[in-house]
């Protein structure tokens, strides 16, 4: 007998050794769908540029028929209970750990009660206590949910744009990704992206939010431009009024100046989303205090944004990575 | 000799870390490759074998939600061991998870039934012994791999499989005189 065999299969063959590496190799794991697919896009840079679209719009296509063949080859999109604490309900009726929760139902946790959801191949929801929700779609290529009110905190696996989450005041879509998103009694909508990315859009208004990011939704108006946690109070007091006070051009005015004078280089990723959001008049300060934080990339002037033009090789000095997008343009929504 | 697990250092954990942390599903999807045979080990060497496939996503979920929270990524690979058996030891604290477990496939094959003896013989092994034997005779993991992934030393690991070995050949030889 050799002792070398058993500690790196050199030297002489142990018999018994072998015979168990034979027996107990039966219960060696098969990869199962954890992995993700690779498709690295700039969020914005792509947009403009027709072969990249439709390379990786085909990738996409190939990913998503994969899936889908996966899914229908396999059965399993179903969404289940995981695990419950408390009396959550299922139209009405008190649900317990793996039950079934179908589409155009409705799934309610109390002050003391939380659940744990799942699908097989899409990741899992957890639902904080007094939260609201129903299953939309529950399909192989899209997952959908309408968070009326409460707290979720999402871990998804899934492809891009499987999952996604409808609130009052925005589409949350599922980039590959963990956060949490929480509806008010308001209908305002708080995401916090903990890894890896979130597209908020809304009509034409659209928020992707990174890692260590958030972002509020209001009703009626849309996401607003996200902002790094780690800002300060004022900045986001500020840009709060730029995001929403969209009637009142002199206080949204006066707080573009606080927010240019709290911004730190960190903030230049803010400042970028709000190109598109600030008024005409405005954009030459915005442009000037961001040169400062952030230098401007070869080829973009302030003339460019002073006209409104495309920033997209700006986004790519903030050094953010890559939001993985996987369809560019509005992605279907199936209704 | 099956060797498939990439040995990879941990600084090349650190990378795939922070891409992961970035939204890069490449790299997450390269973490999973890499550890989760080693999830897998661990798990097996503790929970029913019938329940360990669904902990083992369990595992990289948590990892998921918490990847952010990792304050020093070259110690991936000890974090996510500890969410293994973290989540090992959790199974156990809930009963009721225990009582639903019912697994009777292959009960009539002989290969079957030998493997699983096999196996339960393992668990019944003193914890330090019982993951190191699942990753080398289950996983197929070489004891080298092994110390590279859990953080062990070589030599503990090489400690680890001749003395649990060795009680595992003793439980067999019994339950064989059993029979």
């Amino acid at each position: 007998m050799s002792d070398e065999y058993l500690w790196d299969g050199s030297g002489t063959p142990d018999p018994e050794v072998e015979r168990l590496e034979k027996l107990l190799g039966r219960f060696r794991p098969e990869l199962r769908e954890l992995q993700f697919p690779a498709a690295a896009t700039s969020p914005l840079h792509t947009r403009s540029r027709r072969t990249e679209w439709l390379r990786v719009a085909a990738a996409v296509v190939l990913l998503l028929g994969s899936v889908w063949l996966m899914r229908a080859l396999t059965g399993r999109a179903a969404w289940t209970i995981a695990g419950a604490e408390g009396s959550p309900r299922i139209d009405g009726r008190i649900a317990a750990r793996n039950d079934g929760w179908k589409i155009g139902q409705s799934l309610e946790t109390d002050a003391a009660s939380r659940v744990r959801l799942r699908v097989d191949g899409l990741g899992e929801i957890d639902v904080d206590p007094n939260s609201h929700l129903t299953l939309l779609q529950a399909n192989p290529t899209q997952q959908q949910i309408r968070l009326v009110r409460g707290t979720i905190h999402a871990a998804v696996t899934a492809p891009p744009y499987v999952f996604l989450v409808r609130t009052p005041g925005a589409y949350a879509m599922d980039m590959g990704c963990a956060y949490t998103l929480q509806v008010t009694d308001a209908g305002v909508s708080i995401l916090r992206v903990t890894v890896g990315w979130v597209d908020l859009q809304h009509g034409f208004r659209q928020s992707l939010v990174p890692a260590g990011a958030a972002a509020e939704s209001r009703p009626g108006i849309g996401p607003g431009a996200p902002y790094f946690d780690d800002a300060s109070e004022r900045f986001r007091e500020a840009l709060e009024a730029l995001n929403f006070d969209v009637e009142n051009s002199q206080a949204r005015s006066e707080a573009l100046t606080i927010l240019l004078a709290e911004a730190r280089p960190r903030d230049a990723f803010t400042l970028l989303n709000l190109f598109r959001r600030v008024d005409a008049e405005d954009r030459g300060r915005l442009y000037d205090r961001l040169a400062l934080l952030l230098p401007p990339p070869a080829g973009v002037t302030r003339q460019n944004a002073l006209e409104g033009d495309d920033m997209s090789a700006w986004w790519d000095k903030l050094g953010l990575g890559h939001a993985k997008k996987g369809l560019k343009g509005p992605p279907r929504i199936e209704e | 000799m099956p060797a498939n697990h990439s040995m990879g250092d941990f600084s090349q954990d650190a990378e795939l870390v922070q891409a992961a942390r970035g939204g890069d599903r490449a790299a997450f999807g390269e973490l999973y490759e890499r550890y989760v045979r080693m999830v897998h080990g661990v798990l097996l060497a503790h929970v029913p074998y019938a329940e360990v496939d669904d902990l083992v996503q369990d595992v990289f979920l948590i990892m998921l939600r918490r990847l952010d929270s990792l304050r020093e990524p070259t110690a991936f690979a000890g974090w996510l061991l500890a969410i293994a058996r973290n989540r090992a030891h959790d199974f156990h604290r809930r009963p009721r998870e225990a009582a639903e477990f019912q697994d009777t496939a292959g009960r009539n094959d002989p290969d079957e039934q030998e493997a699983r003896a096999a196996l339960e013989a393992i668990q019944s092994l003193p914890e330090a012994y019982r993951e190191t034997l699942s990753l080398r005779l289950v996983e197929g993991m070489t004891g080298p791999e092994i110390a590279a992934r859990t953080g062990l030393t070589p030599a503990s690991v090489r400690v680890n499989l001749h003395r649990g070995m060795k009680q595992l050949r003793e439980k067999l030889g019994k339950s064989i005189a059993h029979e």
